[in-house]
């Protein structure tokens, strides 16, 4: 099985419609392959983050390392 | 279950067009004499408005977002920051206002799609309604209020959307291109400033009045003309949506009906099919239900309305 079919399948499980699901698998792999440029994460390590994200989101909870990125400070005089 | 993902539910990121920051003991009384709408609105207010020229018509576009009592940030989605920054110094004199082009530091994410609303309550734990926006962190997200489904735009700096981006992804949500969003907007019916409606249009022959257009706060840049058009007048053209099939045609191509130029086309979003635009219209003698040419003599081939 491809992997765009495994994640496909693993969105069907979660839930997903099945119109949408290879959709949404084809966005996590292009959303996992924009991670390893900008972050410098393996493959593994992006997809990991992204599936992980999808069963707290699954589960209805927020990730807690989502907070609010620091506001710029004003410069100093 | 996983919320949702149809068809309509999509984030785009791109750059932000035009951000500004205007601070400044006269802030507030300087763009309350520009801003066609009222910005006598709490900190934390969200006021989508034009930026009109002495005539009436439209320059640019903007929301402006209340930070502090004289503190402001404005963003468009489709204006030029040079077009409003220039729009804006034409008419600043002797007020102690600071003008800041911050557009280069931010970029725009646009979220659209059933759901999004709850999501988003869910990651900033507070709920927002139009008119509002909310700080989060160096983010600044708002309900668009122009589009007839749910949609939030969020701006702020690249890094700070990545993570964002994340959360959609993780949700269903799907990137679209910029192009789907236009062809969004453009099949709601809603102008992009100036493509659409510019300095040769007036902000009613675009349907931007109601929420747009503020008659009761006041004298600002134009407001003589929109009191006369609101008091004694009415408009003769209107923006409309209409569709065609096959290869769309050149933006501004002109349109006829019954042998006479009745108008032109502006914004254009091509689909599998074919196409919707926004034509502006004269509304004297136009037939609604008989199709547009782009001849004189030529076929009827681009009918009025986004759907058959």
């Amino acid at each position: 099985m491809s992997e765009l079919a495994a994640l496909a399948k693993l969105c069907l499980r979660w839930g997903a419609p099945p119109a949408v699901a290879e959709a949404m698998a084809r966005q996590l792999l292009k959303r996992a392959e924009q991670l390893m440029s900008e972050r410098g994460l393996s493959r593994e390590q992006a997809l990991a983050y992204l599936l992980n994200l999808m069963a707290q989101g699954q589960a209805g909870k927020v990730s807690p390392e989502f907070q609010p990125p620091a506001a710029a400070s004003p410069p100093s005089e | 279950m996983l919320q949702m993902i149809t068809g309509s539910n999509f984030f785009c990121n791109s750059k932000a067009k035009a951000v500004f920051k205007i601070t400044g003991e006269d802030a507030f009384s300087f763009l309350q004499g520009q801003f066609s709408n009222d910005l006598r609105t709490p900190v934390g207010g969200a006021t989508y408005g034009l930026w009109l020229n002495q005539k009436g018509k439209v320059v640019a576009d903007s929301v402006l977002l209340r930070i502090a009592e004289n503190e402001f940030l404005a963003f468009s989605n489709h204006s030029l920051a040079s077009v409003i920054q220039q729009r804006l110094q034409d008419y600043l004199v002797a007020d102690e206002v600071n003008l800041s082009d911050e557009t280069i530091s931010y970029d725009r994410l646009i979220i659209s799609g059933a759901g999004c609303g709850a999501l988003i309550k869910d990651f900033v734990k507070s709920e927002l309604r139009v008119g509002q926006f909310i700080q989060w962190g160096d983010l600044f997200v708002v309900p668009g209020g122009q589009l007839p489904f749910e949609n939030y735009t969020v701006i702020g700096p690249q890094k700070s959307l990545a993570s964002w981006c994340d959360q959609w992804v993780a949700r269903g949500w799907v990137e679209g291109s910029e192009l789907a969003w236009d062809w969004a907007r453009i099949a709601a019916g809603v102008p992009a400033i100036p493509d659409d409606l510019g300095p040769t249009d007036l902000p009613q022959e675009g349907g931007l009045e109601v929420g747009v257009i503020a008659y009761n706060k006041g004298c600002y840049l134009g407001q003589e003309v929109m009191a006369r058009l609101k008091n004694l007048g009415q408009v003769r053209r209107r923006l409309h949506v209409v569709r065609g099939r096959g290869a769309p045609p050149a933006r501004l191509a002109v349109l006829y009906q019954g042998g006479k130029k009745i108008g032109e086309l502006r914004s254009i979003a091509q689909h599998q099919e074919g196409f919707v635009a926004l034509a502006m219209l004269a509304l004297i003698n136009l037939n609604a239900r008989a199709g547009l040419g782009l001849t004189p003599t030529g076929p009827a081939t681009i009918w009025l309305g986004a759907h058959e």
